[in-house]
């Protein structure tokens, strides 16, 4: 059995500019982490921009028989932080731990999932959802094994005569900066970005076109030194402050496509017994 | 100076310690709780003992106790087994196989698996489709390599399309084969009869795509993307596969004058589902807020649109925007999404719940 954990997986939040980022933690995942155990749990935030901690909030919650006692927090707001940052985002990491560091979490690798408002006035809102600090192992494994950290994204469509255009936001989280290229299909680079420490770099992708072309669809990947958690997003071309759509990116996987016949028939009983106990959420291999 | 760091190097180099740059500062600690320098990481990876990150973490326990390291681990890790694999010149072409010590049952399995023929196993996951006069979705599956590094195991991937309306009747499917460099594009709300449209301007439907490889490789970046174009904007998300939570909770931001949210509910399963989207409207005055329920029984193989809105009578009591915290309720496996568009569905953002 696997011992429990002081903490669960911290996240961290794309905080862009022109949006304020609201924030409403599941207050009832973080319970069901808990098992039916009581627990003071500390919920921090930490806002960074530029390598600089702007703001940090805890909230102090009472568990019982893993159930909050009293009030829900109010939603953690962060205004529209304007002109002060720029054109450059930030982040927001977001981790919760016992308070007394007992190991109260169950599992192990507890996760909560949850999203980010970005809203507004006069715009329409979006949505981002939060990505894990820490990389998954393989990931790291990958990088080691690849000799590089490498992510693509087949849905870029930059279209000037209907206002669509792209940009990848680059969060580093670590203490030492990382180097990145943005390669596209048909031979199309943006070279040598360098992302700094515990900041975000946001990398307009309208750049990939010539002066010729009005429109351009297809694939892009990165690879830089060490792992970055990117983004996604797309904007109005005539007003870049208008986000429409914010989203995470996906790494090239690296496993294989093919496993022996016995560990699959392992998976296929377990789907078997999640399906007529219910024990498991999720469905996905 | 540059002549004694060289000097410094080549000594480095001749001992079999691996040369690093700048950044590579030997007495600095990782890992303070376990006393964890920069100069011993290394020389776990130079010697070939840590074979992967979590082995690191188990045989060292760094990063267990008060986690502040991790990153820094992860950093040094990922930037060091770089250097030991450029400078032994290796490139593996797949990720190896841990090596962690078994327990038992562990070791009989992996005996086991090591004997057993492979098989493809097929990945199928789903995303709804929107469309109507001035909304059209889009589906595409890229299998590139990698474009710096022409050599990585790619391999053809084997697709099965189907495309559903929303009363679960399939209107399209194909078959289509894709090799390594070449991408899949299509329109699946061009199968869909915009002229039956909820919500007085968009269609519903979902397409479903399965991907099976006819012989060893990466999954590689194969995962699939829908992607929904509107006018003046562009929403997408990767293909996902199902849920089963007896109850998903999502905030939706509350904002009639500039957007129009919804919420979709695909039922996969081979029977009906019962599905209630409810959300309290608060309107600040005392007593119990009221709630908006809807309760829509979803045919087999169907697909729900609901539009987050808030009754006229009750509406007009809101004080400027707010945030509802929507649940919703079903029975079985399902898939869930959440849109926003603008207020004349010029625009659309789109993700999964």
């Amino acid at each position: 059995m696997s011992r429990g954990s002081n903490y669960l997986l911290p996240s961290i939040v794309s905080v862009p500019v022109g949006y304020d980022t609201i924030i409403r933690v599941p207050y009832e995942q973080i319970g069901g982490s808990l098992g039916k155990k009581d627990a003071i749990v500390i919920n921090r935030y930490r806002l960074y921009h530029e390598g600089e901690l702007q703001r940090e909030h805890e909230e102090r919650l009472q568990y019982q028989a893993g159930r909050l006692v009293g009030e829900r927090p109010d939603a953690f707001h962060i205004q529209d932080p304007g002109a002060s940052w720029g054109d450059r985002p930030g982040f927001l990491e977001c981790e919760q731990r016992t308070e007394d560091g007992s190991l109260a979490f169950v599992g192990g690798r507890s996760i909560i999932v949850f999203y980010a408002i970005h809203a507004k006035a006069g715009r329409k809102s979006f949505i981002s959802d939060n990505v894990y600090k820490f990389a998954n192992p393989n990931t790291i494994d990958q990088i080691a094994a690849f000799g590089t950290f490498a992510e693509t994204y087949p849905a870029v469509v930059i279209d000037r005569d209907r206002d669509y255009s792209e940009a990848i936001g680059l969060c580093n989280p670590y203490n030492l900066p990382v180097l990145c290229t943005v390669l596209a299909e048909g031979d199309r680079a943006l070279p040598r970005i360098k992302v700094p420490p515990r900041s975000v770099r946001l990398v307009r992708l309208n750049p990939i076109l010539s002066d010729s072309e009005s429109s351009w669809r297809g694939t892009i990947q990165i690879r830089a030194t060490n792992r970055l958690i990117c983004f996604n997003i797309k904007y109005a071309g005539a007003d870049p402050s208008y986000i429409v759509h914010h989203d995470h990116l996906d790494a090239f996987r690296g496993e294989k496509t093919r496993i022996p016949l016995t560990r699959w028939l392992r998976v296929r009983f377990g789907w078997f017994l999640v399906r007529h106990t219910g024990r498991r959420e999720s469905k996905s291999l | 100076m540059a002549a004694v760091e060289q000097a410094s190097q080549n000594r480095r180099k001749k001992a079999g310690v691996q040369v690093l740059d700048k950044n590579f500062t030997p007495d600095e600690i990782v890992c303070h709780c376990k006393d964890l320098s920069q100069g011993k990481l290394n020389q776990l990876i130079v010697e070939g003992s840590i074979n992967s990150f979590e082995e690191l973490l188990s045989t060292t326990d760094a990063g267990s106790t008060c986690t502040a390291c991790v990153l820094d681990l992860e950093f040094f890790y990922a930037k060091f087994q770089q250097e030991r694999t450029k400078s032994a010149g290796q490139s593996k072409a797949f990720l190896r196989s841990k090596k962690a010590i078994l327990g038992p049952r562990a070791a009989f399995w992996r005996f086991v698996d090591s004997v057993s023929p492979h098989i493809s196993i097929p990945i199928t996951e789903m995303v709804p489709v929107l469309c109507g006069e001035k909304v059209r979705t889009r589906i595409v599956v890229s299998n590139h390599r990698l474009f710096f590094q022409e050599d990585r195991g790619i391999g053809p991937v084997d697709l099965a399309v189907v495309v559903r309306d929303d009363r679960g009747r399939v209107v399209h499917s194909e078959k289509t084969r894709i090799s390594p460099g070449q991408t899949f594009e299509t329109y699946p709300s061009d199968y869909l009869d915009g002229g039956k449209a909820e919500n007085d301007a968009l269609t519903v439907g979902w397409v479903s795509l399965r991907r099976r490889w006819p012989r060893q490789a990466f999954i590689g970046a194969t995962r699939p993307q829908v992607i929904i174009e509107a006018p003046k904007g562009v929403g997408a998300v990767h293909f996902r596969g199902p849920k089963a939570s007896a109850e998903r909770w999502v905030s939706v931001r509350y904002q009639p004058a500039d957007q129009r949210a919804f919420v979709s509910v695909v039922n996969i399963e081979r029977k009906s589902q019962v599905v209630e989207i409810s959300y309290a409207v608060s309107t600040g005055a005392a007593g119990a807020p009221e709630r908006v329920i809807e309760t829509v029984t979803i045919v087999p193989n169907g697909v729900h649109l609901h539009e987050v809105r808030v009754p006229d009578e009750l509406a007009d009591s809101l004080n400027g925007l707010c945030v509802l915290d929507v649940c919703i309720k079903a029975n079985g496996w399902r898939q869930m999404h959440l849109f926003y568009t603008d207020k004349n569905l010029d625009r659309i953002s789109v993700d999964h719940l």
